[in-house]
């Protein structure tokens, strides 16, 4: 028997006060539709994310929010004032870049090589007053740890101290959006890691409302609170990190978004019978803060309800590699195919009886060569289910 | 394998040092001279033509600035940044002057506004009387020396623009300026060593033209040396106000190594979609460039054409293809010479690649900057020195080696050797040190490493370093005029000739051929930058 959870996708509030409103948003070049109809909500404070692979339309979609493309209809509204409006070719409203109060950090930093560190942090400051600019210089400066850096040159900067330089400038003029198109990319992975975690704590700590562009999912969920991942111009799906892991809404999101694999499964009676096992769906446990909730507890004890689906339908269910738990003593067993050495753990790839694989994610402790049989434990909290024969994919995994 | 044998270091120092002794030979001449006693003719000059001349050099150096790179540094935001009707056109259009030689310019601009001139005529025709427009004047000279050079800066900052220009303008956009604001404040600063880069070389230019200020009867430095030497038949005086000249372009030479430093790395131009004109600001555009164009390269073309169809019965005679055979073969001996020393020079610069070889290396290339009029003055004096020691040592009995074509060949491989060693040294750097190496495994002796991998490499840089430097002589007028022989009078010397007798029409043949010739690098640049 596979323990399971049902859980709750909370809707959006639909209340009209967010900070942040992109209604149906469509940018084409020429003939070509780039942005199809985004619209999602940000609030202040939040950081969201744009997330896709090259060419889904995310930095085009981020340039039209900046007002540096424009777009062929749609609204932008920032902060109840609106930016962008623009319906069936006519332009109600577009205002220009420079007075839409937002920053932008360019992929390739845009610094201005003719002028010091500080002068280009002062850049945007040229209406406060000059001491009020020196303030804020010193201010950001401290913010991003370059203070002994104030008199240079730009080209005598790393590339990881010119990304934070492009942040204290964008930052600089308090702006109430501030949008950053792949910050990352020019940098090494372990530079990109550590200057993730620094980025989102600037942001937090000033309480920035802030958009990210990306193709990179680690940076992507290291950053933002939201995050909407783009396909062909199309907005595919609009949540959290985990809710985008746990509880994707499309075979799409559910291959782009970490690994897994999709096995078969039939309903009879309300369960849905698999290689796994058969699974059963129980009603959203309440569990408080004080007790976290036991699953094993819950799952032995708890009452089931039943799929609403009619008998015999083909269902296909997403399983991630934490889904599959490592088990010596059960009597479920598997045959490891193939795996993959992770450091801390190892990737494996296991064959069930009916020939189906899926992926697993256990401590490279367990050291188990390729063709052994292993045992183990399917504990899925989440189920993902989807309908139809859409998908040619049965497993995948990041390189 | 690259040097740690002492001996072939040491040989190589001596080869580089002495190449880059010789190119200096002609400004460490120049520069003696003022330790030889001043001529009576002196008091003449400095008090009738110095001022004069200090003050037309000065004026047009002035004019040309602001001309030359307004309009180069415009013209290359405006087609590096917009699409408008006919942009693809002119971008490549707009380079087409630095075909025509600034004394062509200015003899068919003269031609063009004499009286009965095509523009005079015009004019007339309209009720206007256009006698005030005086091109044979300081002002003119500065119009037209800009319209030649311009397209030195709109080459560089083109390349300035293409990589950096949207980028400065949108981060200043996003850091609240206004597109306008963002130019100046941003896009223009950021593209200033591209700019000034350009300026310097027109300023170079500008300082050694001798043709263009001689048709207008202007008096400058470079015309002060030639009267100084042939009216005045005092070398001395020549050589001595061809120092003060050096002096101005030495410092011009530390300008521009000084911003060249400044040309950082550019990222690649992105393909952003250029910001389509409309409307009126489209029209500009086209009127602007199309305004550019004409007065620059269509209308001095078509006098050109029509003086040449109206006169080549005459023209086109024996007289005339003796006049290509001097320029072919003069030009072809000079881009040999070159070639080969510049071979030399750069092979042995990439075998022992140390900073003061490299520093060899720049000296031998600084001629281009040394106006051709100084070249020729500090070239003659040591050879007419040696001519005269062989006399007095009882070898020879006449004046062999001045009147022979090693004065010539000598001042005019001292100009354009880095002409001929760019194009070599970029083409060598491509062949790689593992190449190189792979080489030396896979070969027995040198001649097959040579014949089979180093030459087909080398061979493209070779091609592109004869042909600019067979253009450029051809081009060449103030050293060719001063140094040939009797009776080597090529199409150049031939235009100055019937230029100074007012003969324009008579020049026109000799001038359309030095341009078509002309128009070969320009449209290899051309295909060049379309590459990028």
């Amino acid at each position: 028997m596979v323990n399971l959870m049902q859980s709750i996708i909370t809707p959006q509030s639909q209340s009209n006060s967010h900070y942040l409103i992109l209604d149906n948003l469509s940018v084409s070049f020429g003939d070509t539709e780039v942005v199809k109809s985004l619209s999602m909500r940000l609030e202040q404070g939040e950081i969201g994310c744009l997330l896709g692979f090259s060419g889904c339309g995310k930095t085009t979609a981020l340039r039209a929010i900046a007002g540096l493309e424009q777009p062929q209809s749609g609204k932008v509204i920032l902060n109840g004032k609106t930016l962008t409006d623009i319906t069936q070719g006519k332009v109600k409203v577009q205002i220009m870049p420079a007075k839409r109060d937002m920053g932008m950090v360019f992929q390739d930093y845009a610094l201005f090589s003719h002028l010091t560190v500080s002068e280009n942090i002062g850049f945007g400051l040229h209406r406060w007053s000059k001491a009020d600019k020196v303030a804020r210089i010193k201010e950001m400066l401290e913010l991003v740890e370059l203070t002994a850096h104030a008199d240079k040159r730009i080209n005598q900067l790393s590339g990881g101290q010119q990304q934070r330089i492009a942040l204290a400038r964008a930052l600089a003029p308090k702006p109430e959006l501030l949008l950053l198109d792949e910050p990352f990319s020019n940098l090494d992975m372990m530079l990109r890691e550590s200057l993730a975690a620094k980025v989102r704590d600037i942001l937090k700590r000033t309480n920035t409302t802030a958009i990210l562009v990306t193709h990179d999912q680690h940076e992507a969920f290291a950053i933002a609170d939201k995050i909407g991942v783009m396909h062909k111009g199309k907005l595919a799906q609009w949540a959290t990190p985990d809710e985008l892991y746990h509880e994707p809404n499309s075979p799409f999101i559910a291959e782009f978004i970490g690994e897994g694999a999709m096995i078969n499964g039939i309903i009879e009676q309300g369960i849905i019978k698999t290689a796994l096992g058969d699974i059963k769906r129980y009603p959203e446990p309440i569990h408080s803060a004080q007790q976290p909730l036991d699953y094993e507890t819950y799952f032995s004890q708890g009452e089931v309800c039943e799929y609403d689906f009619p008998n015999g339908t083909k269902i296909k269910v997403l399983i991630r590699p934490d889904d599959i738990v490592h088990d010596d003593n059960s009597p479920q067993q598997a045959m490891v195919v193939e795996r993959v050495f992770r450091g801390a753990n190892f990737l494996y790839r296991l064959r069930l009886d009916n020939g189906e694989d899926v992926l697993s994610l256990i401590s490279s402790h367990h050291d188990h060569p390729v063709g052994s049989m292993i045992g183990f434990r399917p504990l899925m909290a989440h189920v993902v289910l989807f309908q139809g024969n859409d998908l040619d994919v049965t497993t995948w995994q990041r390189i | 394998m690259r040097a740690n044998i002492s001996k072939g270091s040491v040989l190589a120092k001596s080869v580089l040092g002495l190449v880059s002794l010789f190119m200096l030979i002609p400004v460490i001449i120049v520069m003696r001279s003022w330790f030889e006693p001043m001529a009576d003719v002196w008091t003449h000059l400095a008090e009738f033509v110095l001022p004069q001349v200090i003050k037309n050099t000065l004026l047009i150096l002035a004019l040309v600035t602001v001309l030359a790179g307004s309009l180069g540094t415009y013209l290359a935001w405006l087609t590096s940044m917009y699409r408008f009707t006919g942009q693809r056109f002119f971008v490549w259009a707009l380079m087409l002057p630095f075909a025509i030689p600034a004394y062509v310019l200015a003899f068919v601009s003269v031609g063009l506004f004499d009286y009965s001139g095509f523009i005079q005529t015009l004019l007339r025709e309209w009720g206007i009387n256009g006698s005030f427009i005086q091109v044979r004047s300081v002002w003119g000279a500065g119009v037209i020396l800009s319209l030649v050079f311009y397209p030195y800066v709109y080459l560089l900052a083109r390349q300035a623009f293409l990589s950096q220009g949207r980028r400065a303008l949108e981060a200043g956009q996003m850091l609240g300026l206004t597109r306008n604001q963002s130019f100046f404040k941003v896009a223009l600063p950021q593209a200033m060593p591209w700019v000034v880069g350009g300026l310097l070389l027109t300023w170079m230019e500008t300082l050694a033209d001798f043709g263009a200020v001689s048709v207008f009867n202007l008096d400058t430095f470079t015309t002060a040396i030639y009267k100084s030497w042939f009216g005045f038949f005092s070398l001395t005086t020549a050589a001595q106000l061809a120092a003060l000249l050096i002096i101005t372009v030495f410092i011009i030479l530390l300008l521009e190594r000084y911003w060249q430093k400044k040309r950082s790395y550019l990222p690649s131009a992105g393909n952003r979609q250029r910001e389509k004109l409309t409307g009126l600001r489209n029209v500009w555009a086209v009127v602007f460039c199309s305004f550019v164009f004409i007065i620059a390269f269509g209308l001095p073309m078509a006098q050109l054409l029509t003086w040449v169809v109206k006169n080549y019965h005459i023209d086109l005679d024996a007289r005339y293809w003796g006049f290509v055979k001097n320029t072919v073969v003069i030009a072809g001996s000079t881009a040999a010479v070159i070639a080969i020393v510049a071979l030399l020079v750069a092979w042995l610069l990439r075998q022992y690649p140390n900073r003061s070889n490299q520093l060899l290396v720049s000296m031998a290339n600084l001629g281009y900057a040394v106006p051709g009029t100084v070249l020729a003055v500090g070239v003659f004096i040591p050879i007419a020195w040696l001519d005269n020691l062989l006399i007095a040592q009882h070898i020879t009995s006449g004046q062999v080696l001045s009147g022979s074509v090693i004065v010539m060949l000598f001042a005019l491989a001292t100009r354009f050797m880095t002409v001929g060693f760019q194009p070599i040294d970029r083409q060598l750097n491509r062949l790689t040190p593992s190449q190189e190496q792979a080489a030396q495994l896979l070969t027995t002796n040198r001649w097959q490493r040579w014949r089979q991998v180093y030459l087909p490499v080398i061979s493209p840089g070779v091609f592109t370093a004869l042909i600019m430097v067979f253009v450029e002589v051809t081009k060449e007028m103030p050293i060719t005029l001063m140094t040939r022989r009797q009776g080597w009078d090529t199409l150049a010397v031939r235009v100055f000739e019937m230029t100074s007798e007012g003969m324009y029409e008579r020049a026109a043949l000799p001038s359309l051929t030095i341009v078509l010739v002309g128009l070969i690098p320009v449209i290899l640049l051309i295909r060049q930058s379309d590459k990028t």
